[in-house]
């Protein structure tokens, strides 16, 4: 056994209609980790791929459900049960005066849940990733869209894939190893 | 033809295939006139069966529920100049022609100008003595209440004439100077709105209580305007549509990535809409002074606890738990729903705003009433208050508005064909 392993193949193409067209034909061929890296957003990339909807949303939402509920439960338990003071002739746990901070935590909370949601679900943050073996992909954030197929895909074969990926117009298709 | 031209046309045709232009000659006339019709019978019918100070009141609640989509529709196109919007260019010839209503709103003004004494006696002729009415004359008189409605209505008619001819005069010369010198109207133009929309919301609805003040109330009555607004929009866009106009195919001007930005627009509205007025309501309710309370006490007898409790769920906690999900929003019928739902929800906001003014003083309900019978009671006894009127004379305003703005969206281009943003908002997607 050697200490490197196969992370995937990657694959250069110099348009983003290219990709667009290249995740396409991938995912029609049957691959289902692929991913495409591009130096601006391309619309319906994400319908190319075949990737579903992010949990994420469904995330925020619990995010902000828990403030909601930790907002009215500290309020309910210090105003009301805790340490009552009557202030002007207001009831001590009032509703109208926990709108604003039930809102305000509902808002941290589920804000602090997007962004470490997403972070969560990049496997974020880390110092390095496979992909930046590749010798050209450098290029990503200035002028070059990559399609990359991982090794952990079923229906991955290196000379295979490769063969796939330069059959549809990929260049500088290299395996990278992890 | 400029080469220029020549090969934007060629793109658009790329984009939008299947963009129809203009309303066939003679095409939805039948509709227009029904409209029309029905719109003046309904409010005709209104003022033959209840008349009187009933029929002013609903009157009212009608108006200003319409008048809100109006100015709504202005303060749109005005924003989408101000931030050089490219997604909404397809959607901005409705808006520009749904504020090109507004010569007309000047003239349906004319039966709450006739029945002024009726809907604010309380000022015109105040009891003598009343200390508060006598600090506020200098504001509070028949004549500069006149002379400022004139105000109100040059300001709107002159801003919807002008975004709305320049926008018509672009689809013939395709200056793209046009726009820029919208953007920068568009500046000056929504402070004066903004100004104008507060004071008319003060004059009309506010005064009708006229001790009473909240400085918010111009901004709440602005939220739901502007909601509705999206909600008229999304539904009027969709009719047009199933006639084959705006939208329904694809490669005509609207897709669904349009209707989901309206969507969210609605949803953001409502939302602001609950916010503007929890911070009139909370203000008023911590500070507890007689003078402002008294707004919220007469809305506490006469079924009104039940309507406010209404608007808490049905102008935000159902909308909001509705209208949140974008495949609600992608979803045809359901933003149809959605959106009809609002437009309902805002005839009875403007209830709850005019209606409870009509009788205090008069036949009020004996003090402590509201304390027992809970929301059952409660609504019944709003139901028992409330006549078919004061959502009759909504309906045909609502009626009459449609067919105004059909008038002006038969007369021009269904969308700004040669806006440079054009290719913009017809490739829009949203993320």
């Amino acid at each position: 056994m050697t200490n490197t392993q196969k992370w995937g193949i990657i694959a250069e193409f110099a348009s983003a209609s290219a990709i667009y067209q290249a995740a396409g034909k991938a995912t029609a061929h049957g691959y289902t980790r692929v991913d495409a890296h591009t130096p601006f957003p391309v619309h319906g990339l994400d319908k190319a791929l075949k990737q579903g909807p992010s949990p994420l949303g469904w995330l925020v939402l619990c995010g902000g459900i828990t403030g909601i509920c930790l907002a009215q439960l500290m309020m309910w338990w210090m105003n009301g049960v805790d340490y009552v003071i009557w202030v002007s002739g207001k009831e001590p746990y009032a509703w109208e005066t926990t709108i604003p901070i039930t809102f305000e935590l509902m808002v941290l909370l589920a804000g602090i849940t997007a962004v470490f949601g997403m972070f969560g679900l990049n496997k974020l943050p880390r110092l390095h990733h496979p992909i930046f073996n590749h010798k050209t992909f450098w290029r990503v954030t200035t002028d070059r869209f990559f399609l990359s197929i991982e090794a952990a895909d079923p229906k991955f074969d290196s000379a295979q894939t490769m063969r796939f990926l330069e059959s549809i117009g990929g260049k500088n298709v290299a395996v990278v190893e992890d | 033809m400029t080469a220029h031209a020549h090969q934007s046309a060629l793109s658009l045709q790329q984009l939008a295939p299947n963009l129809v232009v203009k309303v066939r000659e003679g095409d939805l006339a039948k509709a227009q006139l029904a409209l029309l019709a029905i719109g003046a019978g309904l409010v005709g019918a209104a003022w033959l069966a209840v008349g009187g100070k009933s029929f002013y009141f609903a009157y009212l609640v009608g108006y200003m529920g319409v008048l809100g989509i109006c100015l709504g529709a202005l303060f749109f196109t005005m924003v989408q100049h101000i931030t050089r919007a490219g997604w909404s260019v397809v959607v901005r010839r409705i808006a520009e022609n749904i504020a090109g209503a507004l010569p007309a709103m000047a003239l349906l003004f004319i039966p709450v100008l006739v029945g002024s004494h009726d809907l604010y006696h309380h000022w015109m002729e105040p009891k003598p003595g009343d200390e508060v009415l006598a600090g506020k004359s200098a504001w509070l008189n028949s004549t500069f209440f006149f002379v400022r409605a004139a105000i109100y209505f040059a300001i709107w008619i002159g801003l919807a004439a002008f975004f709305r001819s320049q926008s018509i005069k672009q689809d013939e010369t395709g200056d793209p100077a046009i726009s820029l010198r919208l953007s920068r109207v568009a500046a000056p133009g929504l402070l004066l709105f903004a100004l104008s929309t507060t004071f008319a919301a003060f004059d009309w609805i506010m005064s009708l209580d006229p001790h009473w003040f909240s400085t918010i109330f111009g901004i709440t009555y602005f939220s739901g305007g502007v909601m509705a607004f999206f909600a008229f929009t999304i539904l009027l866009t969709r009719w047009l549509g199933s006639r084959g106009y705006l939208a329904g195919a694809s490669g005509n001007a609207m897709s669904t990535e349009h209707f989901h930005d309206l969507g969210k627009l609605l949803f953001a509205f409502m939302v602001f809409w609950t916010y503007t007025n929890f911070s009139q309501y909370m203000l008023i309710w911590y500070a507890n002074l007689p003078e402002e309370t008294a707004w919220y006490e007469h809305r506490a007898h006469n079924g009104w606890s039940a309507i406010g409790t209404l608007l808490i769920a049905g102008h935000f906690f159902f909308p909001f738990a509705f209208l949140m999900s974008r495949h609600v929003k992608r979803n045809p019928l359901g933003l149809a729903f959605g959106a009809t739902f609002m437009l309902i929800i805002h005839c009875i906001d403007m209830q709850y705003l005019i209606l409870p003014n009509m009788g205090h003083g008069e036949h009020a309900a004996p003090a402590g009433e509201a304390a027992h019978g809970g929301f059952g009671h409660a609504f019944g006894e709003y139901l028992h208050t409330i006549g078919w009127a004061d959502f009759g004379c909504y309906v045909g305003l609502l009626s009459l508005l449609v067919g105004i703005a059909l008038m002006n969206v038969r007369r021009a281009n269904l969308v700004p064909v040669r806006d440079p943003r054009l290719a913009e908002s017809l490739r829009f997607q949203n993320i």
